[in-house]
């Protein structure tokens, strides 16, 4: 096995670790945040590790048809968000570049979605079924946005490897960088139906259906679901970071992880903040908002197209 | 035996068959093994050309049969293009044969004598069709075979008007096909000149047409720009492109028994691809680019894919027939295989050596995703022809739980589904990655690609979703009352091994290819090595794709890469990760019924129908037509022939 | 239209069939008819004469006049006129002709006393069974009179399962309540749902009815029945506590001292407050906006203390015993309030503004779960929803009580009849709501809280009540009987009529809308503060104080 190799293993083995431990803490953030702007006093920083903690020894319900399905798709759900851990650059560059390139990292997120799926599918309810339809059409008009924007930067260094795209390439046009520009506020506006948070937590609705395709798990199945969702705000946030706020590298390697994780704190900010001060769309608004957005997100791939 | 000589073998003992088993008819599951045998023999014999043609290069043509008078000659020529649909061909006819056997007892009620016969011709035509250089003649005699047998077999249940009006109007559309192919040829007939084949006035052999096609560019562009419009119209005909195949295709598939629908959809439309590679890239010389508007045609072929993938897909979403479902998202995965082709053709008409790496890039995605088409569509088929034996519907309103019962069905169905959505690991991705790779970098005159390559995305997504239903609803959700009822009738709904070990060996087939990408691009690669003539030659030249175990396919010059190995080592250990967090807590595992509001019971009527996913969706969706199929008559459970117990 | 020109044009119509006009003239009608023309006389009160269907009532009799009585009342709104159509039914079984096809509104309260008593109405569009659990057996009605109020019939089936109607074709069901996130009451809603569309629903209701007009009748005397009305509702308690007072000082024809009137107008508007800050807070959180949720909840808090300094609790004020209330307003107590609806005053209206420019919550409101002034009419639809439709009703102004004639108030109308509207007319009826407070202090004379009732209260004389919650009309009516408690005690709470409004609101609407569309009728909510806390092992009781439960909850002590 090669130094390269060894490297790109350490690398991913760190970002993974670095998830792990930051997502309850970014979670344990944007809750006390969202208590203090509902002018609550909120739970300690650290409740989410002790919620995980204590879902990991409840009881373990299943009520699907096929519960191998139900515990095979929180593996793959687990497994494919902590796979793109591995592939997102945490501080320093994209570590795994051997196991896949940007297109591979698109569809790993999509895979991610899909264990989701699986799980509200397999749990056979007619609440997680519909909790399920909506996670699906969002997937499909979001996926876009993201592909767009990856897209972009892979057409600008003509490369679709790791390293080169999530390195702020978006900005590395021929002339001026109009299309990563148009792509920034794009998926600045965007940002919260990737994590999935208030208004565009349509697919999980508590009040309409409850938690939709995770309604029928618990235990240590939920704390799984639950410690995703958390790293999906952790990934995407660093995703974002690496594609669009790319400065302030010092070439330190732990200094640079800090830097890198205090620019995603500040996306998880913004997040708290607009869920804070939003309420929930519907599933019919929220696909016209992202048809529009996917609009321009073409019209901006055009002109990346033509180097700008 | 020379690849020539295997292939007419093959046919001969495909023609030996369809007598045996029209002669044995009588004795249903001793026809069904004859003519299992004879493909058997036949598959064999096709790949011993297809390893020959790979490994040692093409031989030379060779002639069987002439008739001098009339330039009609019976020339086969098995190159490595012919290889790679050949070993497609046989490849999903051996699997199809041996799961008819067990599948036809779901059709007491009609006679195997005018099903084998004519499921052993259908495959011996389309033998002859790919190997074939005859541009005329044979290939109307082949064509014709391939459209009568396959007519036949469509309208196999032919109690069902429905299925009579399919069979018609896949007949029709064929024959179209087929006028507007040949008068194509013809345009092209290389009268007048005097070649090395052509000292037998062979006019319409590809050969001869290939020689004689410089001098027709440059001094009647016109017509050589409408023959090829016609062989664009003919063979995306065949291949259901938007907007003929709408028109043939959804109703053909699954009107016919399900392994006939495999060959159909798995490699029946393939003939298309086939047809366009042949005509558009390998039939013009490179000299003649000057003359050949290749880019234009690239645009339209490339544009017409994006159409075909997107509206084919969209129209899918609306179906809640399994077969009919399966049969629009052949029209929408022979969308990607033009797109693929369509780049190609745009880029190689530039003559940098970065955009025909890049084009290469683009016909290799063609034809890989034609093999996993081929492979995971036929499976997708056989599976719903599990479903239909088990519960006697394609109705997917009617399905749901069927995991419980038939897990091995079940667990084949989910490969094919996260194979044809494109799910990374699995072999739809590793095709449609070279295609999106090929496309996105798209540069100089087809600036456009990338446009169309994130709209294929955005489809993919939909393919998804599409196979997320399809699977889904049939085998997880919950149990519908016809399911229920069919599984207290009898032990067990799950299929005998005659009809598993053919979902197996293809689904064993779609993860073997996701894993070992490079397996299928070194076929490709050889496969473009020996097939040097027209824009062959410059396909062959360039390397676009290298590929190693661990570092998996790498494109660009190590700029794209894709290492299923590496990924699933990574993604397997995250799941025994996953696993054993888990375990962490020592939880106990307890099973019961959803969660219902705590007061209604569950019943049926709780069920989530197929008719109602994505509906929001859908709305948006509804002025690309495709209509799904009205409803079929009533109690299904009553009118079908009851399924026989399971052997296994 | 003035009674008597009511009376008149009944007896032009239908002749002999009026048989007696009771007009004690306080804005009460009672006309008794014959049961033969109940059904044509109905007809023409609420469509000809633009009456507003209030509810239908059956009454035991047989101990009095050997037969069963049924009434429906009806409102005339603009007259100030409560009229009460009364008949009686001598048949075994009372069989009685239904009005529901001529008044929609008419369909639950009919089914429910051919539950409870028994009497058929012949005709009815929808017979089945409201009131009684699923495994009551059939011929058994508990508010006969022949019938204890411990009563558990033999054969009771707890695990019978209830006759749902068939979906709809290409609809499937899915289950909505009993227990659910947005509801606060166990109600069950069965929607049929075709993808994300709404097509239809059935109810099933009435699972925590505790037979408590049936205690009335039976068990609890005239002064301990106002406790027990006020724990009808966890929200507007007060409303049902005031209802009943005033519905048994009217047929006795008491009138309580002005300064009590004056309280119970102060309390009444005090729990208006409360509910419509706990509404708006609960709405939002239904369409997922928890921020106001908390924050209107927050605003609310000072009410809900400055209700537990007047009365001593938070909710359940014990206000009323017939004929005046039971407590004072001390000086300070004033001041303090005064502060209070000052601050509470700011708050909201910053928190008006706000929302009023909200694209974001207009989103999910705007057009959702419409009303028309037609379906308002039809199915009997009050208070906030029939005002939101632009029907310009309210108790206070149109039947006044207590002290509402001696207060100036506006009544607020939408025009849009959607949620929206509901949630504009509820805003800016919390600044009505403080107004009249503020009024009634000013102007609260002093003066006795109570009056010297006589030992016994006339009997058999009916009175009825309509009182104004917040959520609409609460309508009371008692027969007074013998044993120092009413012969016959019904309550119509208006969630009774709204939710009969749902299934026209929900109809071909996205099922993300429904929750919000029955939210929107406002749900009930129940809130203790106080714990009391029992030490097993010691047997030691501890009762912590607000503050020190304050604390604990944010240190999680316990």
């Amino acid at each position: 096995m090669s130094g390269k190799a060894i490297i790109e293993i350490l690398g991913g083995l760190a970002n993974v670790v670095i998830v792990l431990i930051v997502a309850p803490f970014f979670e344990g953030v944007l809750r006390k945040l969202t208590a203090r702007i509902q002018s609550r006093q909120g739970p300690p920083l650290w409740q989410p590790y002790y919620d995980l903690l204590k879902l990991l020894g409840k009881e373990d319900i299943e009520s699907g048809e096929s519960p191998p399905m139900q515990r095979f798709a929180v593996y793959l759900s687990f497994a494919a968000i902590m796979t793109v851990a591995c592939l997102v650059p945490f501080g320093s560059h994209a570590p795994a570049n051997g196991i896949g390139d940007v297109l591979v990292l698109i569809y790993l997120l999509t895979l991610c979605g899909i264990a989701t799926m699986l799980a509200g599918l397999a749990a056979g309810s007619t609440y997680s079924l519909i909790g399920m339809n909506r996670e699906m059409m969002s997937l499909i008009t979001l996926e876009p946005l993201l592909v767009v924007a990856m897209v972009i930067g892979a057409i600008h260094v003509h490369s679709f490897r790791l390293d080169q795209v999530l390195a702020g390439s978006v900005y590395a046009a021929a002339g001026f960088p109009w299309s990563g520009l148009i792509m920034l506020g794009v998926m600045l506006i965007s940002f919260q139906a990737f994590v999935q948070r208030v208004p565009f937590d349509i697919a999980e609705a508590e009040t309409e259906i409850m938690e939709g395709p995770l309604m029928e798990y618990s235990g240590p199945k939920l704390a799984l679901f639950k410690y995703v969702q958390m790293a999906k705000l952790v990934i995407y946030s660093a995703l974002f970071v690496a594609l669009f706020i790319p400065w302030g590298h010092t070439g330190l390697y732990p200094l640079d992880v800090l830097i890198h994780l205090a620019k995603c704190l500040v996306m998880v900010l913004g997040v708290t903040w607009v869920a804070a001060t939003h309420a929930r769309y519907r599933m019919d608004q929220a696909i016209r908002y992202y048809a529009l957005l996917v609009g321009i997100s073409v019209i901006a791939l055009g002109m990346a197209v033509y180097g700008y | 035996m020379s690849p020539e000589h295997a292939m007419v073998a093959a046919m001969l003992l495909c023609g030996l068959g369809a007598l045996l088993t029209g002669w044995v008819a009588s004795r249903r599951t001793l026809a069904g093994w004859i003519a299992f045998g004879c493909v058997a023999g036949s598959s064999l014999l096709t790949f011993h050309a297809v390893a020959r043609v790979l490994l040692y290069g093409p031989g030379k043509a060779f002639t069987f049969l002439t008739v001098p008078q009339m330039g009609f000659a019976l020339r086969l020529y098995v190159d490595g293009l012919s290889a790679i649909f050949l070993g497609l061909i046989a490849t999903v006819a051996l699997p199809a044969a041996l799961y008819s056997i067990a599948y036809l007892d779901h059709y007491r009620a009609y006679s195997v004598r005018r099903y084998y016969p004519n499921f052993l011709l259908f495959i011996a035509a389309m033998y002859g069709l790919v190997s074939t250089t005859d541009m005329m003649y044979f290939f109307f005699i082949f064509w014709q075979m391939m459209t009568l047998t396959g007519y036949a077999l469509i309208r196999y249940e032919h109690d069902k008007p429905e299925n009579l009006h399919a069979a018609n109007k896949y007949l029709a559309m064929m024959q179209i096909a087929c006028a507007a192919t040949m008068i194509g040829a013809g345009m092209l007939a290389a009268k007048g000149v005097t070649g090395a084949v052509n000292s037998a006035h062979l006019i319409y052999d590809f050969d001869t047409v290939s020689e004689h096609l410089p001098l027709l560019l440059r001094e009647h562009p016109i017509q050589v720009a409408v023959a090829f419009a016609l062989f664009l119209v003919g063979f995306g005909i065949k291949l259901g492109t938007w907007p003929f195949g709408q028109i043939w295709l959804p109703d053909a598939h699954p009107a016919a028994p399900s392994p006939v629908s495999a060959l159909l959809s798995g490699v029946m439309i393939k003939t298309g691809v086939y047809g366009l590679m042949r005509y558009f890239l390998w039939l013009v010389p490179p000299e003649a680019k000057a003359d050949y508007p290749m880019a234009m045609w690239g645009a339209i072929i490339a544009v017409l894919g994006t159409i075909t993938l997107f509206v084919g897909t969209t129209q899918a979403l609306r179906q809640h027939q399994t077969k009919r479902l399966l049969a629009f998202s052949s029209i929408g995965q022979g969308g990607y295989i033009l797109l693929g082709l369509g780049a190609c053709l745009c880029l190689l008409a530039s003559s940098d050596a970065r955009l025909t790496n890049l084009a290469a890039f683009g016909l290799y995605g063609a034809l890989f995703h034609t093999i996993n088409h081929g492979l995971f569509k036929s499976l997708l088929f056989l599976n719903a022809g599990s479903i239909l034996h088990a519960t006697g519907t394609q109705d997917m309103n009617k399905l749901g739980g069927l995991m419980k019962h038939m897990p091995f069905t079940a667990i084949t169905a989910l490969i094919g589904s996260l194979s044809i959505a494109g799910v990374p690991l699995f072999n739809g991705f590793a095709s449609k990655w070279c295609i999106y790779v090929a496309t996105l970098q798209a540069d100089g005159a087809a600036r456009f690609l990338p446009i169309c390559a994130v709209v294929a995305i955005f489809t993919s997504a939909i393919t998804l979703a599409l196979f997320m239903k399809f699977f889904g609803v049939s085998f997880l959700s919950r149990t519908s009352s016809l399911v229920a009822a069919q599984a207290a009738r009898q032990p067990s709904l799950e299929v005998g091994w005659m009809m598993r070990l053919p979902q197996l060996v293809l689904a064993t087939l779609c993860v073997g290819l996701g894993l070992f990408p490079m397996v299928a691009l070194s076929i490709i690669h050889h496969a473009l090595q020996a097939s040097q003539q027209g824009f062959g030659t410059v396909l062959a030249k360039s390397t676009p794709v290298t590929w190693g175990l661990w570092r998996g396919a790498q494109g660009l010059g190590g700029n794209a890469v894709l290492a299923p190995v590496a990924l699933v080592m990574v993604v397997g250990l995250l799941i025994v990760l996953a696993r054993a967090l888990t375990k962490l807590g020592g939880a106990q595992r307890r099973q019961t019924v959803p969660w219902l509001c705590g007061y209604a019971r569950e019943t049926y009527q709780n069920r989530y129908h197929a008719d109602h996913f994505y509906g929001a969706l859908k709305r948006y969706f509804h002025w690309l037509g495709g209509a799904p199929a009205k409803p079929q008559r009533p109690a299904p459970v009553a009118q079908t022939p009851s399924p026989p117990v399971n052997p296994a | 239209m003035p009674a008597h020109k009511i009376i008149e044009r009944l007896k032009d119509q239908f002749g002999v069939a009026i048989q007696r006009a009771d007009l004690p003239g306080n804005g009460r009608l009672f006309v008794f008819v014959d049961s033969a023309a109940l059904k044509s006389i109905c007809r023409f009160v609420f469509r000809d004469l633009d009456a507003r269907y209030v509810t239908s009532i059956g009454s035991d009799d047989r101990p009095y006049s050997d037969s069963f009585l049924v009434a429906h009342h009806f409102a005339f709104d603009r007259t100030g006129l409560l009229c009460s159509l009364l008949t009686h039914l001598t048949g075994n079984p009372p069989k009685v002709d239904s009005i529901s096809k001529e008044v929609p509104a008419a369909n639950w309260a009919e089914r429910e006393f051919r539950d409870l008593l028994g009497i058929e109405p012949v005709g009815h569009p929808y017979p089945k069974r409201l009131v009684l659990p699923d495994g009551w057996p059939e011929g058994k009605h508990p508010l006969r009179k022949d019938v204890a109020w411990n009563f558990v019939p033999e054969g009771y089936d707890e695990d019978r399962e209830f006759a749902f109607d068939e979906p709809p074709e290409g609809c499937m069901v899915i289950p909505f309540g009993p227990f659910h996130p947005t509801l606060d009451e166990p109600a069950h809603f069965r929607l049929y749902v075709e993808g994300e569309m709404v097509r239809g629903c059935e109810y099933r209701g009435f699972m925590a009815h505790r037979g408590i007009e049936k205690l009335g009748e039976s068990v609890l005397t005239y002064n301990e029945i106002p406790m027990a009305a006020e724990r009808i509702c966890g929200i507007c308690g007060c409303v049902h506590n005031v209802a009943y007072a005033q519905a048994v000082e009217q047929a006795a024809a008491i009138k309580p001292p002005p300064r009590a009137e004056f309280i119970r107008t102060i309390m009444l508007e005090l729990e208006r407050l409360h509910s419509h800050l706990l509404w708006v807070g609960l709405a939002c959180h239904i369409v997922g906006f928890d921020t106001l949720f908390m924050q209107s909840f927050r605003i609310r808090e000072p009410l809900m203390w400055m209700a537990e300094k007047i009365s001593g609790n938070r909710k359940t004020y014990a206000l009323c015993l017939i004929g005046g209330v039971r407590w004072d307003f001390t000086a300070e107590l004033k001041a303090e309030l005064q502060q209070v609806l000052l601050k509470v005053e700011q708050e909201w209206r910053a928190v008006v503004e706000a929302v009023a420019g909200d694209r974001n919550l207009q989103k999910r409101t705007l057009g959702i779960g419409v009303t028309s002034p037609e379906l308002v009419k039809n199915v009997g639809l009050i208070g906030p929803v029939a005002r939101a439709a632009g029907v310009d009703i309210d108790c206070r102004r149109d039947h006044p009580y207590a002290a509402y004639d001696r207060v100036e108030f506006k009544v607020i109308t939408g025009t849009g009849g959607d949620v929206w509207s509901r949630l504009l007319v509820r805003a800016q009826e919390v600044f009505e709501s403080i107004r009249i407070i503020r009024q009634c202090l000013e102007k609260m004379p002093e003066g006795p809280l109570q009056l010297q009732l006589p030992d016994e209260l006339p009997i058999g004389r009916m009175g009825m009540s309509s009182v104004e919650a917040p959520r609409g009309e609460a309508h009371h009516f008692v027969i007074t009987g013998e044993n120092n408690r009413p012969r016959r005690w019904r309550v119509r709470a208006p969630t009774y009529q709204n939710l009969q409004g749902i299934p026209a609101m929900i109809k071909d609407q996205q099922l993300a809308d429904m929750t919000i569309s029955l939210g929107s009728i406002d749900p009930c909510f129940s809130c203790t503060d106080r714990m009391e806390i029992v030490d097993i092992r010691s047997g030691k009781t501890t009762v912590y104080t607000q503050e020190e439960l304050r604390e604990m909850a944010r240190r999680k002590v316990l």
